[in-house]
């Protein structure tokens, strides 16, 4: 109920800018945590969900600098690679994103950080991924406070 | 809407191991007829109801900006909360006395371990301050203390404030069974006792002379409403004490138009590197207290810390350096992993500092300086040395240019994990303990406050945490801040004229 409440309070226009943000990062979402793939349609949208929910938390300026990052990751693979992401080799997709990740530019690390951040927090944050990554938390006892 | 007046004799604002020790210790005035309020931001947790032990939810429920504020420059994370209890319902208990050399570094007049020690001692006591039994220690921990035993260094068991502790290991998402000993279990429900009013959800917006303007705001769901209705309140008071943290402490009072060159600045906050080791076997480690040791082998000259710890799947992905097939290799053998926490001392600077921005949100300014940066790079190749000597087969070593490093590169680390490989914004930065903004001191050039907590040139306003330090602790600094607090709400009463 508290995540509904939350993303219905958002304006017309940062809902659209959060949208916007998943459409750009879902071309990169399994790359950065192939994980994802391992999930149930269900769950990859729960996964978009969370997103979604961390998004709308976010002011204005963060979620433009997100956008412009995700545009200039694009912009930057069809320049470079002359094709999108998505189509490219799993060892093209290693080499370009390493540009990012080891950029000389701190600017540019900082921007992948965010977009890396992001993806983890999509994947890893969910309690379905527990048994897909062998985390077994002792169950909280009953009846103790 | 129109503003409600609340009439107190002292008001405390925030309820971490600053505020929630300063209402006990004035409970008593509270008991012969004193009004005293002690106002949080945050909601009252129940172990019971509130906690689902999720990451996310813990982490909207507990920290401001889900635990992921970042500083202006965007290289470091913040995490701090806001509770009945504030960061003592996230901290992992670890209860350490501050050092005679920190304190003489410091140079406050009076604040010595002479003066502090009774007062550890009470907050032990109080706080069932203990050493964990080794049959309570999981792999984690003693993997730590073997491989420190195995180089050489220096280890040292934490005392921790557990009581009943099921080692359910996530500590840092609240406890969900009240084991820790923080304020929310021990202090507040003792001020209560004795008729200090505990008011959750809320802000304060300003202090002015004997008064506090704050925010009543909407309970998050699931949590109980507080007594008063939301809707803006001026609360009077006699006395009023800041205590609501590093980042919160100096932006009330700048946003009251308080001036000081020291105010806001100086902020100190332990950067922080989690970094991993993957044993050829499954280990015990996320069941059992998360933290149970620590080395200062490294302290005194190249000014780090380890200690051992235990993060959550989606804390421990953002921390290591790196993405795709390396990072679900390596988190998919959890049961294998053992962590360790490096904790860099890093210098008070005046450059560093908390101040209001754009919208009313805290930007904090914070360079990761040379030396800091020098020290995070030893801590990671001295880590890597402490994995390989506990048996690990592959280490994660931001700075090493690579995800993984092997056992067998372990006589080559110096070479391999190198400065100009640490690149800031490519490596996840976390500030550990936050620190400094209204430093105390004797000098109002270069300080907020006095000895005592008393903000400079204002005897009816205090401060009572973790930003009265004038540099960083050294150490985890919840025990320091309870005895410091312990200090000013001494001094509250003096200048009331009581003696306890």
């Amino acid at each position: 109920m508290a995540a509904l409440s939350v993303l219905d309070e958002l304006s017309p226009n940062k809902r659209a800018q959060i949208e916007r943000i998943l459409a750009l990062m879902d071309e990169y979402l399994v790359f950065l945590v192939p994980l994802f793939s391992e999930l149930s349609m269900p769950q990859q949208n729960q996964a978009r969900h969370q997103l979604r929910l961390f998004l709308a938390q976010q002011d204005g300026a963060n979620l433009r600098l997100l956008t412009v990052f995700l545009h200039l990751m694009n912009f930057w693979c069809l320049v470079s690679r002359r094709r999108r992401f998505r189509s490219l080799t799993q060892v093209q997709k290693d080499r370009l994103i390493q540009q990012f990740f080891a950029s000389p530019i701190g600017l540019v690390r900082k921007g992948f950080w965010g977009i890396n951040t992001l993806a983890k927090l999509a994947v890893y944050s969910q309690d379905c991924v527990h048994p897909l990554i062998n985390y077994h938390p002792r169950p909280t006892p009953k009846g103790i406070s | 809407m129109s503003q409600r007046q609340l009439e107190y004799d002292i008001v405390i604002v925030g309820s971490g191991a600053g505020g929630g020790t300063v209402a006990k210790e004035l409970a008593p005035l509270a008991a012969r007829g004193a009004r005293i309020a002690l106002l949080e931001w945050g909601g009252r947790f129940d172990p019971t109801r509130h906690h689902s032990r999720l990451e996310l939810d813990m982490a909207q429920k507990y920290y401001f900006d889900w635990g992921g504020m970042q500083t202006k420059s965007k290289d470091l994370t913040l995490a701090f909360a806001r509770a009945v209890g504030g960061s003592t319902n996230v901290y992992t208990g670890t209860s350490l006395r501050i050092s005679q050399e920190v304190l003489d570094q410091w140079q406050i007049p009076g604040l010595t371990r002479q003066d502090l020690d009774p007062r550890f001692q009470k907050y032990e006591r109080e706080n069932n301050v203990h050493l964990s039994p080794e049959q309570e220690l999981n792999d984690n921990n003693k993997l730590f203390r073997l491989g420190c035993e195995r180089l050489g260094w220096e280890v040292t068991q934490f005392p921790v404030n557990t009581k009943n502790c099921v080692g359910l290991g996530t500590c840092n998402l609240g406890c969900a069974v009240g084991a820790k000993q923080g304020t929310a279990r021990v202090q507040i429900p003792e001020a209560e006792k004795s008729g200090v009013e505990v008011i959750p959800w809320c802000r304060v917006d300003k202090v002015t002379t004997h008064s506090v303007e704050a925010t009543i705001i909407p309970p998050l769901p699931g949590f109980d409403k507080g007594q008063y209705v939301p809707g803006p309140y001026r609360m009077m008071a006699k006395k009023i004490i800041l205590a609501a943290g590093a980042i919160h402490s100096p932006l009330v009072l700048e946003r009251s138009g308080f001036t000081s060159p020291a105010l806001g600045r100086y902020l100190t906050c332990h950067p922080a590197l989690i970094l991993v080791g993957q044993h050829p076997q499954s280990i015990t480690n996320v069941t059992g207290h998360p933290k149970s040791f620590y080395s200062e082998q490294f302290l005194a000259k190249q000014r780090f810390l380890l200690e051992s710890c235990m993060y959550f799947p989606f804390t421990l992905a953002k921390n290591l350096a790196g993405y795709g097939a390396d990072l679900d290799w390596l988190i998919k053998r959890f049961p294998q992993l053992q962590m360790i926490l490096v904790l860099a001392i890093d210098e008070a600077e005046k450059h560093n500092r908390v101040l209001w921005g754009r919208g009313g949100k805290p930007v904090v300014e914070y360079r990761i300086s040379q030396q800091t940066k020098r020290a995070l790079v030893q801590g990671v190749r001295a880590s890597a040395q402490l994995f390989f000597a506990a048996g690990a087969e592959r280490v994660h070593a931001p700075g090493a240019g690579r995800f993984l490093v092997s056992r067998n590169e372990a006589p080559r680390l110096d070479s391999i994990v190198t400065e100009d490989q640490f690149l800031l914004g490519q490596i996840s930065i976390a500030a550990a303990h936050l620190m400094g903004g209204c430093r105390m001191g004797t000098d109002p050039k270069t300080s907020v406050t006095d000895p005592w907590g008393r903000v400079h040139g204002h005897r009816h306003l205090y401060v009572a945490d973790a930003s009265l330090f004038p540099a960083a602790a050294e150490i985890n600094p919840y025990l320091s801040i309870m005895a410091i607090a312990d200090r000013v709400a001494q001094a509250v009463r003096e200048d009331l004229g009581v003696n306890s």
